[in-house]
């Protein structure tokens, strides 16, 4: 593999950053995911001279996401339960269907965050930057599991509506 | 059905699943419509996690219509911001071999129970085991690694080593361009192919001085090359940037005119690039304040900050007074990516032409999530809260030793 290739190659690593961070974030718990990542990235490298350009770099870099979910998962001071093999596979069959430049909109994510009213950024930031559970944010807000899950999904539909409407405006 | 899988998935992310919805959960994703939803959860998860994370925040606004109300939202609302996500990686795999030699005082291994020994010349570092310097390790082709004393590494496959923390000297021999010699840390994987050159591990960033040849420095959010003489740091979240090593020296001389504040409003853009600020109306409920604050200066910004910065003021001041120090940090490469707001607060005595020096060591983060250490500083701001009287400041700069 040339010179060129290994820079594609880590090119598409770092333009996908958010998708694969949330295959992995499929496979492992919230605490375990930014090592799998790091981990995932430093082998990717140092297997890049193996890769052949003519396969699909996602798969190839997935495959070794998933290889290393197992290790970390095997390490962890904890046992840690990895999705079944067949729930696995549908993950990766999910990723794998992503048409190009279907996350392109993302990048007006930042933006539309700092539209949201305090509670939802704080409810935000606790699921997916603390990794809190459903269940402790419940009891923190007073509210029920089931609660908390509705008010996440409007929150993330609010954040797809101003996405929807910021890409609209800018094409 | 949406709903029912947008259910599932908050359920699996939580670990909470159980045997029957992960039975159901295969099956709805076997519908290539439900596979797309479960697709976009999964990429949103990952773009909250980043834009969550300290690098996405953007600077705050920096001109205020009533600046007596942003200064002090600046000092206190912002306090609370997340605090830097330091990555911190543990790798313990199968590696190349490398034998200890030139084992200093005090160098010690650290086995996989965690139980410390003294360093043996000749032995080989084994897996799962940790160097501690000042020692040397070997590698099969004779490429050399020198750990400083403090330094720590172990094997990785990953990299040829791996240094946790230290500082590393690494001699590479010349080696095939197809399997490149390579040291990862913490936040950076370097890859050379014949070179010498020094790596430091620190608990925020690394740093990459190479002396000859030419290394290939990546990390996950960029890669970039390195020549001899250059030196590169990386933390997370950071593209790896140049480090200028010679000091950075910025100073703004207020003497013509002097900058002097009075009752009421005096503003507006000096010349010389400052704006001072003085609020006295307390009759609102707001709390009397003069503020000075520099304009934003573009890429690389007024100063690198290091650990041996100082910043250095003369002032003159009616009355002993307590005053703030802010600087406002960001990316060295865009002066729009705000990461942090350091403050000190001084106490100054009345007098006229008082030289005051605020060591980093008084500094401490007050706003901001980002990185502290080797971000450029984009603005100055000096803050008094309640009426130190007159206030005259006659020049601001930031200095190393």
């Amino acid at each position: 593999m040339n010179d060129d290739a290994d820079d594609d190659l880590l090119r598409w690593f770092l333009a996908n950053r958010a998708p694969l961070l949330g295959y992995l974030r499929a496979l492992l718990p919230h605490d375990l995911v930014e090592d799998a990542f790091q981990e995932t990235f430093l082998v990717v490298h140092r297997k890049a001279a193996s890769f052949d350009a003519q396969r699909d770099a996602g798969a190839w870099v997935r495959g070794i996401a998933r290889n290393v979910a197992r290790q970390v998962a095997a390490k962890a001071t904890r046992a840690v339960r990895l999705p079944p093999d067949q729930l696995a596979e549908r993950f990766e069959l999910a990723a794998a269907e992503a048409e190009p430049g279907e996350d392109d909109d993302l990048v007006h994510l930042a933006s539309c965050l700092e539209r949201l009213d305090v509670p939802a950024r704080e409810l935000l930031r606790r699921r997916y930057h603390d990794g809190d559970a459903l269940d402790e944010l419940a009891a923190a807000s007073g509210r029920s599991p089931g609660a908390v899950q509705v008010a996440l999904s409007r929150v993330r539909a609010a954040l797809a509506t101003c996405i929807e409407r910021r890409r609209k405006a800018t094409t | 059905m949406s709903a029912r899988l947008d259910e599932l998935f908050e359920r699996h992310r939580d670990g909470a699943t159980t045997p029957t919805e992960i039975a159901e959960l295969t099956a709805l994703l076997d519908d290539p419509a439900m596979r797309r939803v479960w697709r976009q959860l999964m990429t949103f998860d990952g773009a909250l996690r980043e834009a969550l994370a300290p690098v996405a925040w953007t600077p705050p606004r920096m001109a205020p219509t009533r600046p007596v109300v942003w200064a002090w939202s600046l000092g206190a609302g912002l306090a609370a911001v997340a605090a830097v996500i330091a990555v911190a990686l543990l790798l313990r795999h199968d590696a190349a071999a490398l034998r200890i030699v030139e084992v200093g005082a005090d160098a010690t291994i650290v086995d996989r129970a965690g139980d410390r020994h003294p360093a043996v010349n000749g032995a080989a570092l084994g897996d799962d085991e940790s160097a501690h310097g000042p020692l040397t390790l070997v590698a099969s082709d004779g490429s050399r690694f020198a750990l400083d004393a403090g330094a720590e590494a172990r094997r990785d496959i990953a990299a040829t080593l791996r240094l946790t923390h230290g500082r590393c000297v690494v001699a590479a021999e010349p080696r095939d361009p197809s399997t490149p010699l390579t040291v990862s840390t913490p936040h950076l994987v370097v890859s050379v192919i014949g070179t010498r050159f020094t790596v430091t591990a620190g608990d925020e960033r690394s740093l990459v001085a190479v002396e000859h040849g030419r290394v290939r420095v990546a990390t996950p959010v960029a890669t970039t090359e390195v020549g001899a003489g250059e030196v590169v740091a990386a933390s997370p979240g950071v593209a790896p940037h140049p480090v200028t090593q010679a000091a950075t020296r910025w100073r703004l001389d207020l003497r013509t005119p002097v900058h002097r504040a009075g009752d009421g409003w005096v503003g507006g853009d000096a010349s010389d690039g400052a704006t001072l600020v003085h609020h006295h109306d307390s009759d609102d409920g707001t709390v009397p304040i003069h503020l000075l604050w520099t304009a934003v200066v573009p890429a690389p910004g007024l100063a690198r900050v290091t650990d041996d910065l100082r910043f250095v003021a003369h002032l003159s001041l009616a009355r002993e007074h307590a005053i703030l120090v802010q600087l406002q940090l960001g990316d060295p490469a865009d002066h729009q990516r705000w990461f942090a707001n350091i403050q000190a607060e001084v106490a100054v005595g009345a007098g006229r032409e008082q030289r005051i020096v605020v060591p980093w060591s008084a500094f401490a983060r007050v706003a901001g999530p980002g990185p502290v250490l080797d971000t450029s500083i984009y603005r100055v701001l000096i803050l008094t809260g309640g009426d130190p009287g007159e206030l005259v400041v006659h020049d601001l700069s930031l200095e190393r030793p």
